[in-house]
């Protein structure tokens, strides 16, 4: 009896394995998108630990505009500008809004040739001119009601002038005018959404397509990337299959290519292309515009944290990333080019 | 199966596949090991502080927003947050005192769970 039992038993696992090894085959074959194009090389970093001009505290948000890279240096407070080459040139110091004494300057993003930061400790969206002089400050006052927010974690804007904001603990991106009149949201305030599309779990950052206005969603702890048109009207989206995230599930796929573990910032490079900080695998990936994944290029951290933090793309394509373990600021290039 | 075909499939509509999914995510959780696993270690007691061990800190947003949290508490003039251990620092003033309601409030508020407090200020060195 019992050896009947413990030869039953075998069977069964055996069965088991083979039926998870064929799903797992399945899940290789049909949601685990082949790259079609060269991975990027790193070329160049900078920076290190400290307050001192040229050092981080946190880089948790970058932008490129013409020949200056901006980089949200948090713990201290400020947006350091570089030239293309790491050569500090400026900083510009963010201001508290009055709720806490000090700034947390997250995503940055560029559009219509200003620079939009989300202060996460102050609740507002600043945005400067590319010279560093504060335009205006949308927002500055904790809260859940339209034109308030909750932590933003990246704002950029669409050609029209429409402010797009990731609220990262309302659960909703908001829609509003240049001066910070409230249009309208998606996703239900407060409420996290998982599976359906338009609904939101932490969303860390948008980037909006200079052109027709569409804009990408980094839906953070949904591991996916939803996109929409420059109305608000959901498009599509993207991460595992169907870009669906289950409550409570862990996400033990999410480092297969084009999968997420926590993406936390999105850039759009001059081509269209969406590149993504994958921040728990360490890497960024890169989408063509409607989605199909393309290429991915990190390396593993060499100290304690993430590799991956935020990513921008200049104009000639090279990609420029914060390295949040190594306090640095990386220069990526496609292999293909080599060194511009 | 195509490039063209397999970019279509990822993009459909996806609401109806979540049970056939959830299966599946159940049958390859035995497949795939998670990447991670976090080293449990003690931390050492710190006097005019509470250390807490909080469930799911993960990246620099969840790490501020509880920084934030705790921010806005009476007594309380700093935090650290180490999200490798995922355990939090709370500094106090000197005689402070936070309830262990309060600071579950707090963890949960900033989109946590607390999992225990592993030392308070009377217990600190």
């Amino acid at each position: 009896m019992r050896h009947f039992l413990l030869k039953s038993l075998a069977w069964t696992s055996g069965v088991l394995i083979a039926l998870a090894l064929v799903l797992a085959a399945a899940v290789w074959l049909f949601f685990a998108p082949v790259a079609t194009q060269p991975p990027y090389r790193l070329v160049a970093s900078w920076g290190g630990l400290g307050a001192a001009p040229g050092q981080f505290d946190g880089p948790n948000g970058i932008a490129v505009a013409g020949h200056r890279v901006y980089v949200a240096d948090s713990l201290n407070h400020r947006i350091q500008v570089f030239n293309l080459h790491g050569q500090y040139r400026a900083s510009i110091e963010v201001s508290p809004q009055g709720l806490l004494p000090q700034a947390r300057p997250m995503n940055l993003n560029i559009a219509d040739g200003k620079l939009y930061e989300a202060d996460y400790w102050n609740d507002a969206v600043q945005v400067f001119s590319l010279d560093g002089h504060l335009l205006r400050t949308l927002g500055g006052k904790t809260g859940s009601g339209p034109g308030q927010f909750r932590a933003p974690g990246g704002a950029s804007a669409e050609p029209d002038g429409t402010v797009v904001v990731a609220d990262f603990y309302n659960q909703r991106v908001q829609m509003l005018s240049p001066s910070g009149r409230f249009i309208r949201q998606i996703g239900v305030t407060g409420k996290k959404g998982y599976a359906a599309s338009g609904r939101f779990n932490y969303p860390t950052d948008v980037a909006v397509n200079a052109h027709s206005g569409d804009f990408y969603v980094a839906d953070g702890y949904n591991d996916r990337i939803q996109e929409f048109n420059a109305q608000g009207r959901f498009l599509r989206m993207w991460g595992g299959p169907f870009g669906l995230h289950l409550p409570y599930s862990i996400n033990v796929l999410g480092g297969l290519p084009g999968w997420f573990r926590t993406p936390t910032s999105v850039a759009i490079g001059p081509h269209g292309d969406l590149f993504v900080a994958d921040q728990e695998n360490n890497r960024v990936q890169k989408f063509a515009a409607d989605g199909q994944f393309l290429t991915a290029f990190g390396h593993a951290p060499r100290q304690p944290g993430y590799s991956v933090g935020a990513v921008a793309v200049a104009s000639d394509g090279n990609v420029y990333v914060t390295n949040q373990s190594a306090q640095r600021v990386e220069h990526w290039v496609p292999v293909a080019s080599g060194v511009q | 199966m195509s490039r063209k075909t397999r970019h279509h499939v990822l993009n459909m509509s996806g609401s109806t596949f979540a049970p056939a999914l959830l299966g599946l995510a159940i049958a390859l959780a035995g497949v795939f090991p998670v990447q991670a696993v976090t080293q449990m270690q003690t931390p050492a007691p710190h006097a005019d502080a509470y250390v807490v061990r909080v469930d799911g800190l993960a990246c620099p947003f969840c790490a501020y927003g509880i920084e934030k949290q705790f921010s806005s508490l009476p007594g309380v003039t700093g935090t650290d947050v180490n999200l490798a251990n995922g355990v939090v620092i709370v500094h106090v003033k000197s005689g402070a005192r936070l309830d262990q309601a309060q600071i579950a409030k707090t963890v949960k508020d900033a989109g946590f769970t607390l999992k225990r407090i592993v030392s308070t200020p009377a217990e600190g060195k």
